[in-house]
């Protein structure tokens, strides 16, 4: 075929957009993800909130604050990195914000403990629960995700499957938290944080088979 | 430069909310482009050169949401453009590192190189335009005479000539090229 003859069936097939299209896709899909994830938690666990009444309100705010950022933080990280000739740089660091938040409270509960009692601020009676969990429940919606990226075009596909693994990761923890009975900051710097990061590295391992186009 | 960026861009907003002919014109300039820039990565006379330019031009419309219409629409384009030419670098890799293995480990086992030398010349040989490949495989393969060579093909024994030349820079960038990515 001539150029000239697909420039014009190009322009021919054309419709009107929609301003920021791409970016109600990438919310779609993560909501899409979030769905089937969320169906899963139920399967599992039964009905959300239940641990409310014994970890009080403060401690699961702090836990739905803390992931809900992260999942925000990544999502934004990976529209943009979704868009060609838009680069990152610095605002990556954004990522480190919920954690450095975090890690003020777990140091301050960590110097009011005994020896005895940090090993069970750190570990706390769920760890691998919430691990085990929070990384199985991600993979929805990652797949959501990968979903919601038809419209974009990531040229650096193992930083946005990273993002985009991130992003699972951390809304996977946020669905998470209406279960958690934890009720530390040191939990939430340890095994959340950890549980996101796994995400983000398998996210970063299949992005680029995923998202190639 | 910032002329071409605000005209590019003004046709691209004005296609991306629905004006045809406007989407018509930006397309067409991103085309020029496109074949200047693969032109100058992959040599004038690359048929793949072609085959980039509209593979991105598809891109680039099915992308098109992609575009935030505050950014500079060149560097979207360039990166577009980019992502393409090392997607294209990836594939040939894959077809082609069989072939450059089998050349360094061909030295020295001579019975079977011959065969496998032959595959390896008619793969890199469609690298090339007609016109070269035909004055190549006529001299250097077939060992016909340069005017022999132009009397079979049609061609001018200067063309023969210059064919030749040009197509055998062109070979041993390929073949450099291949090299250098297996190398990385």
């Amino acid at each position: 075929m001539k150029t000239d003859d697909l420039i014009s069936d190009l322009a021919l097939s054309a419709r009107p957009t929609r301003p920021h299209a791409a970016a109600f896709r990438l919310i779609g899909g993560l909501a899409l993800g979030a769905i089937v994830s969320m169906a899963l938690l139920i399967g599992m666990f039964g009905a959300p909130l239940r641990d409310i009444p014994v970890t009080g309100v403060p401690a699961f705010a702090m836990k739905l604050a803390f992931a809900a950022a992260m999942a925000g933080i990544g999502g934004l990280l990976a529209y943009i990195s979704g868009q060609p000739g838009r680069s990152l740089r610095l605002r990556v660091f954004w990522l480190l914000v919920p954690p450095a938040v975090i890690a003020v409270g777990a140091a301050l509960e960590l110097g009011d403990a005994s020896a005895a009692s940090q090993a069970n601020l750190w570990f706390g009676a769920t760890w691998h629960t919430c691990l085990l969990t929070v990384s199985l429940v991600a993979v929805p919606i990652f797949l959501g995700i990968v979903w919601g990226f038809e419209r974009l075009a990531p040229t650096h596909l193992q930083e946005t499957g990273c993002l985009a693994g991130v992003t699972a990761g951390a809304t996977s923890a946020t669905l998470y938290a209406l279960y958690c009975p934890e009720t530390t900051a040191t939990f939430l710097l340890s095994w959340y944080t950890l549980a996101i990061a796994v995400a983000g590295i398998a996210g970063a391992l299949v992005g680029p088979r995923l998202l190639r186009w | 430069m910032t002329d071409l960026e605000s005209d590019l861009r003004r046709l691209m907003i004005a296609g991306l909310a629905g004006d045809r002919n406007a989407y018509r014109k930006l397309l067409a300039a991103a085309a020029d482009r496109l074949r200047q820039y693969y032109w100058r990565r992959l040599g004038r006379e690359a048929v793949e050169a072609e085959d980039l330019v509209q593979e991105t031009l598809m891109a680039i419309h099915s992308k098109r949401e992609s575009y935030d219409r505050s950014m500079p629409f060149t560097a979207w384009l360039h990166a577009i453009a980019r992502y393409k030419l090392v997607d294209h670098y990836r594939r040939m890799k894959i077809k082609y590192s069989a072939a450059i293995n089998d050349v360094d480990e061909m030295i020295g086992a001579d019975w079977l190189g011959d065969s496998l030398a032959a595959l390896d010349v008619e793969e890199l040989l469609c690298e090339l335009s007609d016109k070269h490949r035909a004055a190549i495989s006529l001299t250097k393969i077939e060992g016909y005479s340069v005017a022999e060579a132009a009397q079979i093909s049609g061609q001018s024994e200067s063309a023969i000539k210059v064919g030749v030349h040009r197509g055998m820079k062109r070979l041993a960038e390929i073949v450099e090229g291949y090299k250098r990515n297996e190398d990385r």
